[in-house]
């Protein structure tokens, strides 16, 4: 705890840089995910998941370089770091889409349809609304994922509280490695909240029950 | 940075496959930590898993264990256990926060592949006469292996990903050319082990997805293949 | 007036429609009736193109309509289904002040139309700011009718619209709809397997025996005296 308040600046710049480093590919790869989910055609479907499902299955330190051979970025920075946490993302994200679409109610993708809503509308109107619980829910794993892996970004050079556990490591400081821990945990924790949360506005009729006349 | 050449001469060179930190006793090394840390997270999480499947009790804690289980850094686990346990027990410790990682997604997926079955075919096999002993060995296992197996799957991947990490605190596995590749900027040993490490896992991942989709059972199909 | 001739449906080696030709006329209840497999649901989806005929044509009022945009089309054309598909994060007025507004209307023309026909098929105002978990089976296919009818359609398409809702509730809203489709000169096309909701309801009933084959066609009066054959006789119960 002493350690803590010591250094509390430093440590405050760290959270800082691991929450950008965090929040830009869970934003970025979000936004890919759905369009991804939503326009693919059925034929790609397969090979996508395929495909997403390999990248996903990856070490993150191990795409953070090779990322640099593909690539020609260097091997140390934030910019590996952040494509790939991009990456897993959209590989996560594109998973929980497809499923959060799929269990829109027949019936009102067919009224949609009868009741001539352009493709547009519908998916605007119908379809978007009630997905959100489940991309809700997808929302939350990518966001406790990409926080936790992060840190990792810390092997590579990247300034986030990463660094907390290899220089705790090193100066033998365990205070250090629980600080870490500790940031990252509650890190992850607020951030899972603020989505639930967000999730509870959007979907104001699910607090309504039935009640049968 | 980045030189095609440089990286297969690195492959090439046979002292890099050979020896302590020889790719071959490194991979050795990997699947070994590896495999022993899913075992003993299968020892209590499976059992678990299909216990509170099984009797539906306790399910809240499921859920609330596996979401608050991804919010713990695993890089940060893996330090805290080897300064916990101290540097000379590191081996131990190492295997112990695997499988403290491991544990929550083979829970997750025995919990849910038991609970999924539907209640009518539980009923149907228990008034047909079965015990609850058989029930579990000849319906609920066999129908939740798929899923008991997806379990794996996730734990395998995550625990192989993090195995990448322990020559930080000292041990070895395939995560040792990154590591010392990058403390020693040379990049044809980082992108070399970057290499093998993504094979492997690409071809776990397949292996064992293709076990997954062996072992499940749709209302139309027959359980093994015809 | 809606005209088939010749109509089939044949989806990969079954037929689900044969050769099927009917007049539907304005301004009446045309009562589809059958079993499942009477290709019934797929004769009324052919009318706002959720379904494409395999051969043959369907017209409105003298027009082919496979040269008509689907989107448009169904814009004017009301459609009531059994699921009823009232959209579950909307509440009772803004789902019918959606469809209004999705056919062009202006917000407040939208508004004034959700609220007439939220009226007329008898919804309290109290209830247009719940959401469909709130009202029963029975209100919220009210509220399903009374979404078709607010873009103002001269053609409203029903199927089994009154199928998951309990006897007595249903009897109250067949004699409803028979008030509305005359207040309004609406030509419905109503799909059921129920036969003493065909008999009550329809001003002319077609019996449907598998395929879309027409056993009879008529006033249920006539068909009621003149059975043509034991199909009808059993299916009608006379």
């Amino acid at each position: 705890m002493e350690w803590f308040l010591r250094n509390s600046n430093f440590i405050f710049g760290l959270a800082t840089t691991h929450l950008s480093v965090s929040l830009l590919p869970v934003a970025l790869g979000s936004l890919i995910a759905l369009a991804l989910a939503k326009f693919v055609p059925r034929k790609l479907v397969t090979p996508t998941n395929g495909l997403l499902g390999a990248i996903y299955a990856v070490p993150s330190l191990a795409l953070f370089v090779a990322l640099p051979a593909l690539l020609g970025t260097s091997y140390l920075g934030p910019t590996n770091v952040l494509i790939a946490l991009t990456i897993y993302v959209v590989a996560s994200i594109f998973f929980s889409a497809r499923d959060a679409l799929a269990q829109v109610p027949n019936s009102a993708n067919l009224i949609s349809k009868a009741q001539g809503l352009s493709g547009w509308q519908h998916f605007i109107y119908v379809e978007l609304p009630l997905a959100t619980p489940g991309l809700i829910a997808g929302l939350r794993i990518a966001v406790a994922s990409t926080v936790s892996m992060a840190s990792i970004g810390a092997v590579v050079g990247v300034r986030n509280l990463g660094y907390l556990f290899l220089d705790g490591f090193q100066r033998k400081n365990s205070d250090e490695i629980i600080t870490g821990l500790v940031a990252i945990f509650v890190i992850a924790i607020v951030l899972d909240l603020m989505v639930w949360f967000l999730g509870r506005l959007l979907t104001p009729w699910a607090k309504k029950q039935v009640r049968s006349v | 940075m980045f030189s095609l050449e440089a990286v297969w001469q690195w492959f090439t060179d046979v002292e890099n496959w050979n020896g302590r930190y020889g790719l071959w006793n490194l991979l050795g090394e990997h699947l070994l930590i590896t495999l022993w840390s899913l075992l003993l997270a299968a020892v209590i999480a499976l059992p678990l898993g299909i216990i509170v499947g099984h009797f539906g009790k306790g399910q809240a804690i499921v859920v609330g264990l596996g979401s608050t289980s991804r919010a713990i850094p695993t890089m940060g686990l893996l330090f805290a256990l080897v300064m916990l346990l101290g540097v000379n027990f590191r081996e131990v410790a190492v295997t112990l926060a695997l499988a403290v990682i491991a544990a929550p997604p083979i829970l997750a997926g025995a919990y849910s592949g038991i609970s999924a079955i539907e209640r009518t075919t539980k009923l149907a096999a228990v008034a047909q006469g079965m015990t609850s002993w058989q029930l579990v060995w000849h319906a609920e296992l066999p129908l939740a292996a798929s899923s008991i197996i997806g379990g794996f799957r996730v734990a395998f991947i995550q625990v192989v990903s993090t195995v990448v990490l322990a020559p930080l605190v000292g041990l070895g596995g395939l995560g040792f050319g990154i590591i010392q590749g990058l403390a020693l900027r040379d990049f044809a040993q980082v992108t070399a082990s970057a290499i093998v490490i993504v094979l492997l896992t690409l071809v776990g991942n397949q292996l064992i997805g293709l076990a997954q989709k062996q072992t499940r059972v749709g209302l139309d199909k027959p359980i093994r293949g015809n | 007036m809606i005209e088939f001739k010749g109509v089939s449906k044949v989806y990969s080696g079954s037929v689900a429609v044969g050769d099927f030709s009917l007049v539907v006329p304005s301004r009446q209840i045309t009562v589809l009736m059958g079993l499942s497999g009477s290709g019934k649901t797929t004769l009324l989806q052919m009318v706002n193109k959720l379904v494409e005929p395999s051969q043959g044509t369907v017209s409105i009022d003298g027009s082919d309509i496979a040269s008509l945009d689907s989107v448009k089309l169904r814009r004017s054309i009301g459609y009531v289904m059994q699921e009823v598909g009232l959209l579950p994060h909307k509440t009772i007025l803004e789902n019918v002040v959606l469809i209004a507004t999705v056919a062009g209307q202006s917000k407040e023309t939208a508004r004034a139309n959700a609220v007439g026909m939220l009226n007329m098929v008898g919804i309290d105002e109290s209830f247009f700011a719940r959401y469909p978990a709130q009202l029963s089976g029975g209100q919220q296919q009210r509220v399903g009718v009374a979404r078709a009818l607010a873009i103002k359609p001269n053609i409203l398409l029903m199927d089994e619209p009154f199928g998951a809702v309990d006897p007595i509730v249903r009897e109250e809203l067949q004699d409803e709809l028979a008030r509305i489709q005359r207040a309004l000169g609406l030509t419905i096309m109503f799909v059921t397997h129920d036969r003493h909701e065909a008999l009550r309801l329809a001003d002319q009933l077609v019996v449907l025996s598998a395929g879309g084959h027409v056993e009879q066609s008529g006033t249920p009066a006539e068909i009621r005296s003149k059975p043509n054959n034991d199909f009808v006789k059993k299916l009608l119960g006379v």
